[in-house]
């Protein structure tokens, strides 16, 4: 059984979420900050009628500032159950399947608060990519 | 279940609650005039709709009890009306057990033990019914003492007759469906508003484009390349564009007509009428006094006053909360009113009017009234607010402190008031959707709360201010007044900036932007804003804002899940451009605004007046208005302050006398601030002597670079608050 995952990059770190979590792919905008929020909340952009609230998945994580060799900012609207959210990423690659017997427990992918959000890791084509549980992720950065 | 059924089964339990509060309120009126025979053949009207429908429906347990209840009540009608206490008893058990059983988890399965409960009663029916089996008539049961015939009469007013109620629920019905369409309709409008924006921006862009052709054509001399065919070819166009122009103008007018009709239209199918919702209260209150011993009568009065059906059922449990108080705390019981020399039987009157854009909503009691020198008390004993801020505030404001947060004048917590939401969730809860609420009351007269909430919540008015990091709003409601950058007259003092609005009128002033966490705009900048002035609870609070861009008719979004947790904010709206604002929770900024008058007292009392030696610092500072503002705050602290207005003029000074400690600015004509450090850290005698930068530059470069030539610290002007002075002030000065 398999199931498609959106990878991206953020700096060196490669991650992917299930794809049915992603609602659309935006170009990268300046956020509007609120007040008392966590740093890693970047504040809100327009999103339709409605106000998306964007985060700085980096710094959720507390992954070190290292960057990717070649950068192509955008905002992954992410959508769990009522919490729907805006993550930075420094590039977005794409849709892969990913089936039950190719994830493997996290071992390899320690950097900052990463494994406390992973559900597994596996081997894209020899990229490691850290497959994030989105339930996790996104409660645990709502404030 | 097939999805019909859910369907049939959801909307039954919706009517049936609905039908419900009908019921518990003719019953109430039943109690007091007990021979009202138009509310007991609604009564019976009611009962036997539900008994009908929950016998098609097959809903045996709530079919048994309708039908039992209505076998009272039809015993009563046959023994000439007058309904004794204990059958009204037996009726009010159940319809509570019918409103259990409705908003229990299934109507097919009922609790067991709401099943054993409806045994019981059904056993004290039938008990009941058997051992009065044999009465003929019903001995007349003399009606509760009324307090005042007149209001009396105003209960019972033409649009409280059965017929006229029946026409308003059938009006009011069709918000059961509608309600998920109308939120997208409010939001579609909200969508054509931000169109008819973009629209009115495209024809800005071609007034402009136009203008400058014409201008263009008007520089024109013999002589240019262009000839006069060219020209009249030139005019033609522009005359064209403004045609064009014209024509976009008239058909932005007339969206903008369209828009309006829409939006009025949206507007008046939410409004559902107060009374819905006032008709709630009246078997609660009327159940508290019997808990209590007392005897209530609910007046209400403006119920066909019409409001958004989500602002209703936001005020439903801040107004249970107040009738639970005014019942608990507010009437007395029957003994200690007739010694009062007032009637055994307290009023509790529920009034609803408009007020132009709002609704005004009353709770008045005609109970004993709150003693405003015991709140006082209250307030200086649990630390609240200092003798001498209690000194400065009218009884009337002291009252307002009812709806601080942890504040109970009671001793003991009540079964009744002392649970679930206080006086200050009850202001919250208004205050989210933009209302507010204050309280008056006299000892021994009784006490009127006073809420005031917008007719509708989708569409409300914010006013627009632009601060350093995008655009904020404030409910218009919330404001008091605004004051041009000209009108200000700002009074420093050690516990911070105070706006004076008239001789003896202060109003505490704070940055917005500062206040709110962000690094803030360029000092000068901000000192040159206007000032908007909100009001809260009856205090005030003076709120320095960027620059204002006016009010706005916007829709309000409700904020994103994600941040819901976040204080400060209430919610979203999106304006012309598509421009975000975020809108402000006022309550919550006033609590931070309290918060860091608070800290700031605290600090500067122990880091001067505790210190209780005058001490004497150079300020060099170019800006006037910034050098006065600094001087005026470093005085009230408790400090000698020396001006210098650049650093020549300082070193001129240093020259002479010898200060305790130097406060700098950067940028200054002749003599800048790095000049001058250098130059005092070159003198032996001035070598050691503290010295703080405060400058407008912010950059890691500037601070290395002061710090090198011989500053102690350092200071962000657009981060400057008077914590921070106090605290760097305290730790160069310490040893002294």
């Amino acid at each position: 059984m398999s199931e498609g995952y959106f990878i991206f990059e953020l700096g060196a770190t490669r991650l992917g979420v299930p794809a049915t979590s992603i609602e659309t792919v935006l170009e990268p905008q300046r956020a509007s900050p609120l007040p008392q929020a966590p740093s890693y909340l970047l504040g809100l952009i327009p999103f339709g009628q409605e106000a998306l609230a964007l985060m700085d998945l980096r710094a959720f994580l507390r992954l070190e500032l290292d960057s990717a060799d070649e950068t192509m900012p955008r905002i992954l609207v992410l959508q769990t159950g009522d919490l729907r959210v805006g993550i930075e990423v420094d590039r977005a690659i794409g849709v892969i399947d990913v089936t039950n017997d190719e994830i493997n427990p996290v071992e390899v992918l320690q950097g900052g608060r990463l494994k406390d959000f992973l559900h597994g890791e596996m081997d894209d084509d020899g990229n490691l990519t850290g497959l994030l549980d989105i339930d996790a992720l996104l409660n645990g950065a709502r404030v | 279940m097939d999805e019909m059924r859910a369907k049939l089964l959801g909307q039954f339990g919706q009517m049936s609650l609905e039908r419900l509060e009908v019921l518990n309120l003719r019953l109430v009126t039943l109690e007091e005039k007990p021979s009202d025979a138009e509310a007991i053949e609604e009564l019976m009207r009611e009962i036997h709709t539900m008994k009908g429908e929950s016998r098609m429906l097959g809903l045996t347990t709530l079919n048994t009890v309708s039908h039992r209840v209505e076998d009272v009540l039809v015993w009563c009608r046959d023994r000439g009306f007058r309904v004794p206490q204990e059958a009204t008893d037996l009726c009010f058990s159940g319809f509570d057990l019918m409103g259990g059983i409705c908003v229990g988890e299934s109507l097919e399965e009922v609790d067991p033990g709401l099943v054993e409960a409806v045994d019981e009663l059904l056993a004290a029916i039938d008990g009941y019914l058997t051992e009065n089996a044999d009465l003929e008539a019903l001995e007349p049961v003399e009606p509760a003492a009324s307090a005042e015939p007149e209001a009396e009469a105003e209960s019972s007013e033409p649009a409280d007759t059965p017929a006229a109620r029946s026409t308003s629920k059938s009006d009011g019905a069709f918000l059961r469906v509608g309600v998920g369409k109308l939120d997208r309709l409010t939001h579609f409008s909200g969508d054509l508003f931000l169109r008819q924006a973009h629209q009115e921006q495209v024809a800005s862009d071609l007034e402009r484009v136009t203008e400058d052709l014409l201008s263009a054509v008007v520089k024109m001399r013999p002589g240019e390349p262009l000839d006069r065919r060219d020209i009249t070819r030139l005019s033609a166009y522009g005359k064209e564009l403004r045609a064009r122009l014209a024509a976009l103008r008239d058909a932005s007018f007339m969206s903008h007509m369209r828009l309006r009709e829409l939006q009025d239209d949206i507007s008046q199918i939410r409004l559902i009428e107060v009374e819905s919702l006032f008709s709630r209260y009246v078997r609660a209150a009327r159940d508290i006094a019997k808990e209590q011993g007392k005897q209530v009568r609910v007046v209400i009065d403006g119920g066909d006053v019409a409001a958004d059906n989500h602002v209703l059922e936001s005020l439903a449990d801040p107004l249970l909360h107040l009738i639970r108080n005014s019942v608990d705390h507010g009437l007395e019981t029957p003994d200690v009113r007739v010694a009062a020399g007032k009637p055994e039987q307290g009023t509790l009157k529920l009034t609803a009017r408009h007020v132009g854009a709002q609704v005004e909503i009353l709770i008045q009691d005609d109970g004993g009234g709150i003693d405003p020198n015991r709140v006082r008390a209250k307030l200086e004993q649990k630390d609240l607010l200092s003798k001498t801020e209690l000194d400065g505030m009218s009884k009337e404001a002291i009252l307002q402190q009812l709806f601080r947060s942890g504040f109970s004048t009671r001793d003991k917590v009540s079964d009744l008031s002392g649970r679930g939401v206080g006086l200050d969730v009850v202001r919250k809860n208004v205050e989210a959707m933009g209302g507010t609420a204050n309280v008056e009351s006299h000892v021994g007269k009784g006490s009127t709360f006073r809420l005031m909430v917008p007719i509708s919540a989708a569409v409300t008015q914010a006013f627009v201010v632009r601060l350093s990091v995008g655009l904020f709003g404030i409910q218009s409601m919330a404001i008091d007044t605004i004051v041009d950058e000209g009108d200000l007259v700002v009074e420093a003092a050690a516990e911070g900036e105070s706006l004076l609005l008239g001789e003896a009128d202060r109003v505490p002033l704070y940055d917005l932007e500062l206040m709110l966490g962000f690094p803030g705009v360029e000092r000068d900048v901000a000192l040159r804003s206007d000032v908007i002035v909100v009001r809260q609870a009856g205090r005030r609070l003076g709120l320095r804002a960027g620059r204002l861009l006016g009010e706005r008719t916007v829709v309000q979004q409700s904020m994103s899940a994600f941040v819901q947790g976040l204080p400060l904010t209430s919610g979203t709206a999106l304006i012309e451009g598509g421009e975000l604002v975020t809108l402000l929770q006022m309550h919550a900024v006033f609590d931070q605004a309290l918060d860091a008058a608070g800290r700031r007292r605290k600090i500067t009392k122990s880091a001067a007046q505790e210190a209780n030696v005058r001490k004497r610092v150079l300020l060099v500072e170019d800006s006037d208005l910034t050098r006065e503002m600094l001087a005026s705050t470093l005085s009230k602290m408790g400090y000698e302050v020396w001006e210098a207005v650049n650093g020549q003029d300082g070193l001129d000074k240093l020259d002479r006398r010898t200060p305790d400690i130097i406060v700098t600015d950067l940028d200054m004509p002749i003599l800048d601030g790095f000049g001058l450090i250098r130059a005092v850290r070159a003198r032996p005698r001035l070598a050691e002597l503290p010295l703080i930068v405060l400058s407008t530059r912010d950059s890691a470069e500037d601070k290395r670079h002061a710090a090198q030539a011989g500053a102690d610290a350092y200071l962000v002007k657009s981060a400057f608050n008077e914590d921070a002075l106090s605290q760097t002030f305290a730790s160069l000065l310490i040893d002294d």
